[in-house]
């Protein structure tokens, strides 16, 4: 009987052995250098080659034989395998990885591993610099114009072999956010302000929607928030109106207030000669100090508490709230921001409100500004080349990669021909491109986005963006003088990947975020005493990684050396 | 019942009762259904919305153009009939023998049973066995590693164990086996208990999206579960409105809010299961049994 | 009753009975054994052949590596679990919220089930029936919004009723004191009538016969509640109470995701909404997986502990 057990036992094991697939699928090839002169010259595709492609974002939904995949294989006469995986889905991307079916390229992240990790753990091949001169000179360009992106990514200990390749985010130059307020309870309240102010647009919407490029103090501001919570600015005779909703989820909200104080969510600034985080210095405890005042004045919506972000904007459009922060994009009503706070208050063509964007706030010594999108430069995103890639197959890809990203001439991969696939929204080349209905947006029967990398020139940016936002952006938002002026950077930033801030912040960031999150909101609602409580909030903040976190930062460069690191 | 008085005090205390009960829990059905059938103004308002200010079916249009809704409903159905099947079969056939006190090893195959129902090696290992198994993109994939449920197995087993041994003994006696005892003398003993885990498994695999999403790739196998979270979990609507423009159809979104789309996906994707219980209802009403235990 | 006690009396009798060698009893019940084969195998191959898979939770996991390539970490993930504070109070939130949850909110379907039981009109029964089990099929997203709106300190219907008494509106919601019977109360209010299918299940299969005698012998409706019905699916109710146990660290993820905020993290931050909070989920597969191992052999333990005691007392447990 138990020899019968074992031998089931055993059976049953070597089975689970094959069956479960224990299979390691490190492939570890060994980096050379790339002998250039043997691979194929520019433009020669006289070889058939096989790629599995994918691009950033992808859903898996590019369905074979697609416009783009067609034109694709015969003007680089490849045959592209589709990867039938939502790149949005880490658990189908961890599957797709463990199965060891990874695409040539790709643009996710498996595991979260950083790229060097990937690199290691033999998921991804290195490109040498050499290759991306010949073969894609005009990503190359791209990337010397924006420092310091030649020298990001680099595999530790080499000047010439990438990591990974990198995306440029001309979308997301300038101020992302702005303060607005309720231009007719300002009128109601006889409070009109005295600059100049353009509408946005001349219809749907857009002509109640105003700007000005005068901004207000932080203590004109409180004047105003005071008259529209206790001067009935909606003129309903009821006390129900406040002067500014926050969002419990997001400190997107406070975006320009903090600004006025000179600090930006999640960086980091020099304070008494001391590096140290937006949520742990001096100005920030200010702010806490600021907005509990406003909170115990009345002005701010109680409700907040409750209420994510998205609540947010749906409580906003009931018309009881007075301040509220936008992006250029909801001023000026693009369509992916519809239902979107302040502009979903005037959509509704019966709707009398009326909205003012202004400059961010004045805060002490005139500091006024928005924290930048990214932290030192318009560079993002990554895309990988896989381990299985030979370097034959990656002169190929680097070739399509630079001209379907980098060729602007290329823009059928993104929105087909125009008048065939795609219009233009209003004037010729100078308005957002809508695809057919026909057609598939992304992917699918189209292929539209399904190879492509996410980079955005300027020029490019223009393809999806609506005339007002881009005119907003250059008459303000993006203006030069203004980004120089209002754009809050962190003082320090480890772009170059040579600390272990990943890996720390990883490990702390849950608590550390918990830490700030609680105080924040304790403090603005009164709950705690923040002169009293601050010190042992910093303390305990410190306990719980903060200690590391400053730590590693310190080894990281001063950003502004590395913008002027030309 | 003879002889009981047809009302009583109590009971009308009690129906009262029930009645305010169901008014609470129909409140929040109600108010998906309103909001599902309003205009995006009302539906992008806070605040309780008793009756639409017009009925519009413009989020059901959209809706039911994402993708292919129809087929995911097929599929669904299909899952849902052909795993409770399964599911069943599996509960009834490892139940009843551990409902054997004196079945030699019965504790240890428990603890085998039991075991299972706590430790899993996670989504890898499984990805990575159905896989192997050539499992993957088929729909055995969606009813094999769900068809044994030990929760089930257990509260089977525990029911089973409440049946009169008396009658089982007399079976024997005329010469039937375990077999026949299960399906002739058991199985029509037990209809509330399977009509109750017949149900558990039926909203399991209508409910169930999570292998659909991992094991599934081919987009006409796909399950209702995988639209509707698409649209429950999609940030704004023009996330989703991209792909209902990959499934090549999909109704204006134009007057369309996420609230409104969400509501209808909800109304849309629970109808059918709701259905479902008044019919499994009847095994639940009190003196079902007493015609079999004589038969 | 009847039926039960003399089931408890055939068994002793075996058990007294002078024991059959095993082998021969195995070779009597030797259908059984094919009955459980295909199951068992089932079992085998869908659950125990992936198991390797815990090995994660000791494990810095490499997708590129795989499960078995990966290198271990000492315990690295486990240690790391008890280094933070704030891990320890989400323990600890979980363990009461759960823990209130099985005290208020488990007997809440069985009452229910109970009380039903009474109403003799068909047609009412089966329409409060169908109903109570709807909200089972909300999801939390869309109920929290509605929630939300309930007590909603200037709208809610619940802070109106208040204010009305005189009383000063309270941000439920958003208060330490009141959040958790607010998890509980919704908690109740969605489940109930999905939760009492079961006992309806078991109070079906009761004996009519049973009530007949006892209304003879002049008992009341209550009296017939408590000691017939209640009896007859007490089975049930232990069963379901012991495997409830089981999942004594969830505490209900998606419920309190969709309603919390910082002001309430004190009381309301569980270990399944800190873990998601964190982004570990996201990322990091070997720490989930040391999670999970965790809340399940914390559960594992409250299984045996709760079956133990249930042994002694009664003849319901598991094994």
């Amino acid at each position: 009987m138990k020899k019968v057990k074992r031998y089931f036992l055993g059976a049953f094991m070597s089975a689970a052995l094959v069956i479960a697939g224990c299979s390691s699928n490190a492939g570890n090839k060994t980096e050379g250098p790339v002998d250039i002169s043997k691979l194929s010259e520019v433009g020669d595709f006289s070889e058939n080659l096989t790629l599995n492609l994918s691009g950033s974002i992808t859903k898996g939904k590019a369905e074979d034989g697609s416009y783009v995949q067609k034109r694709l294989e015969e003007q680089f006469n490849v045959k592209i395998v589709n990867t039938k995986v939502d790149t949005w889905n880490k658990d189908q991307v961890n599957l797709m990885v463990a199965s060891g079916d990874l695409p040539d390229t790709f643009a996710f992240t498996a595991g979260g591993q950083t790229p060097q990790q990937l690199h290691e753990s033999g998921l991804t091949r290195t490109i040498p610099k050499e290759m991306l001169e010949k073969y894609a000179p005009r990503y190359m360009k791209m990337l010397s114009e924006n420092p310091p992106g030649p020298i990001m990514n680099l595999k530790k200990g080499t000047d010439d072999q990438y990591l990974q390749l990198l995306g440029q985010y001309a979308h997301v130059d300038g101020l992302p956010w702005g303060p607005t307020l309720r231009l007719d309870w300002l009128e109601n309240l006889g409070m009109k302000p005295s600059g100049e102010m353009k509408q946005v647009g001349p219809s749907g919407g857009r002509e109640k929607i105003y700007f000005t490029e005068a901004a207000y103090t932080l203590e004109e501001l409180e004047e105003i928030l005071k008259a529209f919570t206790f001067g009935d600015p909606d003129g309903n005779g009821k006390d129900d109106t406040y002067g500014i909703l926050p969002a419990n989820n997001n400190l997107n909200w406070a975006a320009s207030l903090m600004g006025a104080f000179g600090l930006a969510k999640g960086y980091n600034l020099l304070e008494n000669d001391k590096l140290v985080t937006t949520e742990i210095s001096q100005k920030y405890k200010e702010f806490l100090k600021l907005m509990a005042k406003w909170y115990d004045m009345g002005l701010i919506d109680p409700e907040f508490t409750t209420l994510d972000e998205k609540m947010g904007w749906e409580k906003y459009k009931q018309g009881k709230i007075g301040y509220y922060i936008a992006q250029p994009a909801y001023i000026a009503m693009d369509d992916w921001a519809k239902g979107r706070a302040p502009q979903n208050i005037v959509e509704n063509p019966n709707s009398k409100a009326k909205v003012l964007a202004t400059a961010p706030e004045i805060g002490k010594d005139g500091q006024q500004g928005v924290g930048a999108y990214l932290p030192v430069t318009n560079l993002a995103d990554a895309f990988y080349i896989s381990k299985n890639v030979t370097d034959k197959q990656l002169a190929r890809i680097l070739q399509i990669f630079d001209y379907i990203n980098f060729d602007d001439e290329a823009r059928w991969t993104l929105y087909g021909e125009v008048g065939v696939h795609s219009d233009w929204e209003g004037e010729p080349e100078n308005s957002a491109l809508k695809v057919r209905p026909e057609f598939a947006e992304q992917e699918g029967n189209s292929g539209f986005w399904a190879y492509n990398f996410r980079t955005y020139s300027k020029e490019r940016v223009k393809w999806f963006t609506s005339a007002y936002t881009l005119k907003l952006k250059d008459e303000f938002y993006a203006r030069n003088d203004i980004k120089e002026k209002m754009l809050i950077r962190p003082f320090k930033w480890d772009i170059l990947n040579e600390t272990n801030l990943i890996e720390v912040s990883k490990r702390y960031s849950g608590q550390l975020n918990t830490i700030v999150d609680e105080f924040r909101m304790k403090a603005i609602v009164g709950e705690i005493d923040i002169d009293k409580e601050w010190d042992k909030y910093v303390e305990n903040w410190m306990k719980n990684g903060g200690k590391e976190t400053l730590e590693e930062l310190e080894k990281a460069p001063e950003v502004t050396g590395l913008l002027n690191n030309k | 019942m003879v002889g009981r008085k047809r009302f009583s005090f109590v009971e009308c205390f009690l129906m009262i009762g029930f009645i305010i009960f169901s008014i609470l829990v129909l409140y929040p059905f109600w108010q998906t259904l309103v909001l599902s059938f309003s205009d995006p103004n009302q539906a992008s308002s806070l605040g309780p919305n008793l009756w639409p200010e017009k009925w519009i079916p413009d989020a059901y249009q959209f809706v039911f153009g994402y993708g292919d809704i129809m087929k995911a409903y097929a599929n669904t159905i299909a899952r849902t009939l052909s795993g409770t099947f399964l599911i069943i079969v599996f509960t009834m056939l490892a139940a009843y023998p551990l409902s054997k006190k004196d079945l030699p090893y019965r504790n240890t195959i428990t603890i085998f049973f039991l075991i299972a129902m706590f430790f899993s090696g996670g989504i890898i290992p499984d990805y990575l066995l159905v896989k192997n198994l050539g499992l993957l993109d088929t729909r055995w994939a969606l009813i094999l590693p769900t068809a044994v449920n030990v929760f089930y197995i257990i509260i089977m087993r525990n029911y089973f164990m409440t049946i009169d041994k008396g009658i089982e003994e007399s079976a024997f006696m005329d010469g039937a086996n375990y077999f026949t005892i299960l399906i002739k003398i058991i199985l029509p003993l037990s209809k509330p208990v399977i009509a109750t885990i017949a149900l558990w498994a039926a909203v399991f695999h209508w409910n169930e999206w999570f292998h659909a999403l991992v094991y599934i790739q081919d987009d006409s196998k796909t399950v209702l579960q995988m639209i509707v979270r698409d649209m429950l979990t999609a940030m704004d609507l023009s996330q989703s409105a991209n792909a209902a423009a990959i499934g090549g159809g999909g109704g204006s979104s134009e007057n369309l809010m996420l609230s409104n789309v969400r509501a209808a996906t909800v109304m849309i994707s629970i109808g059918p299961i709701v259905l479902v219980y008044p019919f499994v209802q009847k095994y639940f009403i009190k003196g079902i049994m007493i015609g079999s235990l004589k038969g | 009753m009847v039926t039960e006690a003399m089931t408890v009396k055939e068994t002793t009798i075996e058990i007294k009975a002078p024991k059959k060698p095993i082998w021969q009893q195995m070779k009597k019940m030797k259908l059984l054994y094919v009955m459980l084969l295909l199951p068992a195998v089932m079992l085998f191959i869908f659950n125990y052949l992936p198991m390797y898979g815990v090995l994660i939770a000791f494990k810095n996991f490499s997708p590129g590596l795989g499960i078995w390539g990966s290198p271990w970490n000492n315990f690295e993930h486990f240690t790391r679990l008890f280094e933070d504070f704030m891990f320890i109070r989400a323990l600890k939130n979980t363990l009461i919220i759960s823990l209130l949850k099985i005290v208020i909110a488990f007997p809440a379907p069985i009452i229910f089930a109970l009380l039903l039981n009474e109403i003799r009109n068909q047609k009412f029964l089966k329409v409060t029936q169908s109903i109570s089990y709807l909200p089972h099929f909300m999801s939390w997203i869309i109920l929290s919004a509605m929630i939300i709106e309930v007590f909603s300190p200037q709208r809610g219907i619940v802070n109106f009723i208040i204010t009305a008494f005189h009383g000063n509106p309270i941000n439920f919601l958003s208060s330490k004191v009141f959040f958790i019977p607010v998890l509980i109360i919704t908690d109740i209010w969605k489940e109930i009538g999905y939760g009492a299918i079961i006992y309806l299940a078991s109070i079906a299969s009761v004996d009519p016969s049973q009530y007949e005698a006892a209304e003879m012998d002049g008992a009341g409706r209550f009296k017939k509640m408590i000691h017939i019905t209640l009896p007859s699916i007490m089975p049930m109710v232990i069963i379901l109470f012991i495997l409830r146990l089981g999942g004594v660290l969830n505490a209900g993820f998606d419920q309190i995701l969709n309603l919390y905020n910082p002001l309430v993290y004190e009381v309301a931050d569980i270990i399944d909404t800190y873990v998601y909070r964190s982004g570990l989920e996201q990322f990091q597969f070997d720490y989930a997986t040391a999670v999970g191992l965790f809340k399940n052999i914390i559960g594992i333990i409250f299984i045996l502990g709760a079956n133990a005691i249930i042994r002694r007392k009664s003849e319901h447990g598991i094994w």
